[in-house]
């Protein structure tokens, strides 16, 4: 059964689409990620534009943000002073990412620039998980570092008290995070959960337990103000296509959930790790190997 | 349909006596509207006509015209990335033609140039001869890629004559075409000229919800991105509220 979607202006398969969406959630339910780093590159893959798929993505992670983080709020688990730091630089990071997403598009580097972006973090966060999977799964009691955390916390002016997360941080971090997750969210169509908690609680220092409720309350406010600028300018935000991924991750989750929490955590960790290094080899492999089309058409548009 | 048929079957039996005073091509569509609504997957409009003179039938269907940049990839470093690129401006991003022997049996270079018959005549090709091996390199690449989106066909379709005088078509519209305006031209041709000519247009557009929310997104985008966001923050909420109580 087949859809025609306005702004993709593409007829797709509504199960292909819904099974995606539950892909995506079954990811946020097994291991608390916002499944955006799976949707955006399946959605290209699938025939719609990086400027849809990264704008419609946006639009749909606000949805699952916005479920895991009122079960954290609920336990009290948001630390809303750090988070509105966080904010401030998301906000004006995710707007200079859509800036720059258009002059890519422009100059016609918008694929690589995707691509590059997921192979690079994908491929690094995805190195580190696997190396902290097997240390655990070995049981050697590898214990992460936290170099980066002696590196800047000290060092950096502007110190403010943050008593939810019994830390005392420079402002200059929290704003930093922010705005580098912002621009990532803008340019690759995810919440930025990949980047947001280790950042939190490497070089913040942040307890675990606050790490992804604040983060969610995060990424609801980027995605939200990418989805927003996305409309605007690029007018790029397929409603519909958000409604069907939205529907199939509802079911997605739900599913996810049950598998959570059945299996012991460092499989799941491992199988996270699995999941994001295969996507970022085969991203790598597509820019390596000779491309099936070597020249691209698009319109010009003004 | 029926009247349609009705109609050429009385024109072709009252047409050949009265040769003199008849138009000598007579051609009708079987829908001047594609409507997009969220069923739709592509459809197809059939063509019928009727001669009342000698020659060959040429059917071109042109879809709106767009400006196209294409880009090469070349490798840099080991990675391919887009390096050189050409720009077509004024190209219909659909076409098609319909004949009832191959074009090339018909042999009327310069008429076909002026009428713009075939994928060839689509792109003016650079006066300098120095530069006509690029060029002919990326309108190569542009027809490539138009067939693989369905927008162009690789070969033209076949036009077939039912007797002498009565002929059909079948024209595929994919779901990929663009909205816009159409046009529908039938020429006659005879010894290198045209001797019947009828063009008719073909109306192209979303429908229903499909129209409502691209209509929105474009004439209010602020408030089509706040009714995304609203839906999304809704949709949220509404599932967590189920989590909590299964």
């Amino acid at each position: 059964m087949n859809i025609y979607l306005p702004i993709a202006e593409m007829s797709v398969n509504i199960f292909a689409i819904l099974g995606l969406g539950a892909a995506a959630g079954m990811l946020s339910g097994m291991f608390g990620v916002g499944g955006g780093f799976l949707l955006t590159p399946l959605l290209i893959f699938l025939g719609v534009s990086p400027s849809v798929s990264v704008a419609t993505s946006a639009n749909q992670i606000i949805a699952s943000s916005v479920s895991g983080f009122s079960s954290h709020w609920r336990r009290g688990n948001v630390d809303f002073k750090l988070g509105w730091f966080l904010l401030a630089g998301g906000v004006v990071g995710s707007t200079l990412g859509v800036a720059l997403f258009r002059w890519l598009k422009q100059i016609g580097h918008v694929d690589l620039v995707i691509s590059l972006s997921y192979v690079t973090f994908l491929g690094l966060i995805g190195g580190v998980m696997a190396r902290e999977s097997y240390h655990a799964l070995r049981k050697n009691g590898h214990k992460p570092t936290s170099m980066l955390q002696w590196a800047f916390t000290d060092k950096l002016p502007y110190k403010i008290e943050f008593p939810r997360s019994k830390r005392t941080i420079s402002m200059i971090l929290p704003i930093g995070i922010g705005c580098f997750v912002g621009v990532m969210v803008s340019l690759m169509g995810i919440g930025g959960g990949f980047f947001l908690v280790p950042a939190m609680i490497y070089i913040l220092g942040m307890p675990t337990v606050m790490v992804i409720g604040t983060s969610l309350f995060q990424i609801i406010f980027i995605t939200a103000n990418v989805t927003l600028l996305q409309a605007i300018t690029t007018q790029t935000v397929d409603i519909l296509l958000a409604l069907l991924l939205l529907s199939g991750s509802v079911f997605g989750a739900q599913f996810g959930i049950r598998i959570g929490t059945k299996l012991p955590g460092e499989y799941l960790r491992a199988m996270l790790a699995a999941l994001v290094l295969g996507i970022a080899i085969k991203l790598a492999i597509g820019l390596l190997a000779v491309p099936t089309e070597i020249y691209s058409v698009s319109q010009i548009d003004d | 349909m029926i009247r349609l048929i009705l109609f050429i079957l009385l024109s072709s039996a009252i047409g050949f006596p009265t040769c003199g005073f008849t138009t000598p091509l007579v051609a009708d569509l079987s829908q001047y509207r594609i409507e997009m609504d969220s069923g739709f997957n592509g459809t197809r409009i059939f063509l019928f006509g009727v001669r009342n003179d000698t020659g060959d039938v040429v059917v071109v269907i042109r879809g709106p015209e767009k400006d196209f940049i294409l880009r090469k990839k070349e490798p840099f470093m080991g990675i391919w990335i887009n390096q050189d690129r050409m720009k077509f401006f004024g190209v219909p991003d659909y076409y098609a033609v319909a004949v009832s022997k191959p074009l090339s049996d018909i042999e009327q270079d310069s008429l076909f140039r002026r009428l713009g018959i075939g994928q060839g005549t689509l792109i003016s090709p650079p006066s300098n001869p120095d530069k006509i091996s690029r060029f002919n390199e990326y309108s190569e690449a542009f027809f490539q890629h138009q067939q693989k989106r369905r927008l162009y066909t690789p070969s033209p379709i076949a036009l077939t004559f039912m007797g002498e005088t009565l002929f059909k078509t079948t024209i595929e519209f994919p779901d990929t075409i663009p909205p816009g305006n159409y046009t529908a031209e039938i020429y006659l041709i005879a010894d290198g000229d045209v001797v019947g000519m009828q063009s008719t247009p073909i109306r192209v557009s979303k429908s229903g919800v499909d129209a409502f929310l691209y209509n929105y997104a474009h004439q209010s985008p602020v408030l089509y991105g706040i009714t995304a966001i609203v839906l999304a923050l809704s949709a949220g909420w509404f599932a967590s509220r189920i989590f909590e109580k299964s």
